[in-house]
């Protein structure tokens, strides 16, 4: 333990406490351009820019889910991922802003309509919709902020593995340490991520958050490419990582999509249903703005360039070489984490519109693995 | 300039949302070229192929990434040239309505 204690680098830990100092810096000094006015407080006197108003909605849309699920997702299931988040959303998320977005920001700029609750009241002409509608819209956008809060402290975990050995040790019954031994628990992660939220929003009202917003947006697009860079010059350059995925057992079958992804039929209707509450915090921002956001295509240019780099470079189907799962680890525990996303039954070409494979579940001190009976990609590979 | 009319004035409230056929055609090939897409998503011909284009993009994943591309020129032309100027313009119109609370299409 003492050798592994002597190789950890706190740099990540003051990398994280640098920028969640800067979230706090955000806060206090958006207070400062604070005209005291609730319109202000809350609609920032509805006088947001274009750059601002495009990097805040694509902050958003971020989430964990987008950024440390489908990450993880990739790592273990290819790049089919990649045509199921990002080249789906490229279609189908600026087709319902066409046929739904547009009408929604009209009737909500022409009859002053700021919540969803609203405008179905209105329309209905029946106010208990409205109370029937509020805790149900609420219920459903939980999950949705407890994946981001889950990934940031995942997140922070992984980051600061093996830094506080003695405050919060994390030991197998035989005493050895587990890969997360001494990092930050996730509830512990999690709490600090959800004060500093609260912190800049209370402090700085919506426009804390869309500063916020903004420069985390700038932040994960700008280290993205440093990363593909940082990796792809690891493995030797691009040329080389490409020979090494095609050479890696465990990466080749990531490299094509058949028989790696799970019930892709329902993409479009995930996409269709996903598209409706950004459309509502689309149309609550175009409430910022004068004119409608006419940034659909950059805000798709901006999550395809994100989804690419993560996906083949940022932390998927490289990092199936630089750490590939170790027996006695789930295929996704070295990787991005597994926020919100789920193996499902596996699909292969001639076996059954939905063939569900059989899985051996194994149980192991600290870790719970599932393994696919006879396959291979689950074994352990040296880096070359 | 020809124009037709849309949308319903339930009550005699909502003003109809006056579509300008100019529009129209724009509109009609945009909304082809997305079935045209949406249909083209479904390269089953990469599935099963490893191949890696410039030595490091799987083939499956250069193909998606040069849909993307086409669909981000797709919506862009679609803003530029199909964009729906006359719900805009219903949606200025009635700011001072607020107070008028109808059924809207």
């Amino acid at each position: 333990m003492t050798t592994m204690l002597a190789a950890v680098s706190y740099t990540p830990l003051y990398v994280i406490s640098v920028y969640m100092l800067a979230l706090i810096g955000l806060g206090l000094a958006s207070r400062q351009f604070s005209k005291g006015t609730s319109a202000d407080y809350f609609l920032v006197s509805r006088n947001i820019g274009p750059f601002l108003l495009l990097m805040s909605i694509f902050g958003t849309t971020m989430t964990g889910f987008a950024l440390v699920g489908s990450t993880g997702k990739s790592y273990t299931s290819g790049i089919g991922v990649y045509g199921l988040m990002a080249s789906w959303s490229g279609l189908i998320h600026s087709a319902v802003f066409f046929v739904v977005g547009m009408k929604l920001w009209a009737v909500g700029k022409r009859y002053g309509y700021l919540t969803q609750c609203e405008y179905f009241r209105e329309r209905f002409q029946s106010p208990a919709l409205g109370h029937v509608l509020f805790p149900v819209l609420i219920l459903l956008v939980i999950p949705y902020l407890l994946v981001g809060v889950i990934s940031a402290g995942k997140f922070i975990q992984g980051s600061t593995a093996g830094m506080f050995p003695e405050l919060f040790p994390l030991l197998r019954p035989d005493g050895s340490p587990t890969p997360l031994h001494g990092s930050v628990p996730v509830w512990a992660g999690s709490l600090v991520v959800c004060l500093i939220v609260l912190f800049y929003v209370f402090f700085g009202g919506l426009r804390g958050a869309i500063w916020a917003n903004t420069m985390q947006t700038l932040v994960f697009m700008v280290t993205g490419v440093i990363a593909f860079y940082l990796i792809s010059q690891k493995l030797g350059g691009l040329a080389e990582a490409g020979r090494m995925v095609s050479e890696s057992e465990f990466a080749k079958p990531r490299l094509a999509r058949e028989g790696m992804l799970g019930q892709p039929d329902s993409a479009v209707g995930r996409h269709v249903s996903a598209s409706v509450p950004a459309l509502a915090y689309r149309a609550q921002c175009e409430e910022l703005s004068p004119q409608p956001d006419r940034t659909p295509d950059l805000h798709h240019d901006c999550l395809v360039a994100v989804y690419f780099d993560r996906h083949l470079g940022g932390r998927a189907l490289w990092r199936t070489i630089l750490h590939p799962p170790q027996r006695g680890a789930r295929a996704g525990d070295q990787g991005a984490g597994r926020v919100g996303v789920s193996d499902g039954p596996g699909r292969r070409r001639g076996a059954g519109r939905h063939h569900v494979e059989p899985r051996l579940s194994v149980h192991v001190p600290g870790h719970h693995v599932h393994q696919r009976r006879g396959d291979a990609r689950v074994r352990p590979e040296p880096l070359q | 300039m020809n124009e037709g009319h849309a949308g319903s004035q339930a009550g005699g409230a909502v003003p109809p949302v006056v579509i300008h056929t100019r529009k129209l055609w724009p509109r009609r090939l945009v909304w082809i070229w997305v079935g045209v897409l949406f249909l083209l998503h479904h390269d089953f011909w990469w599935w099963d192929d490893p191949t890696l284009v410039f030595g490091f993009i799987p083939i499956g994943l250069a193909y998606h990434s040069a849909y993307s591309v086409v669909a981000g020129i797709t919506w862009w032309l679609a803003i530029r040239h199909a964009w729906p100027e006359e719900i805009e313009e219903w949606a200025s119109a009635g700011e001072s309505e607020t107070a008028i609370k109808g059924r809207v299409k």
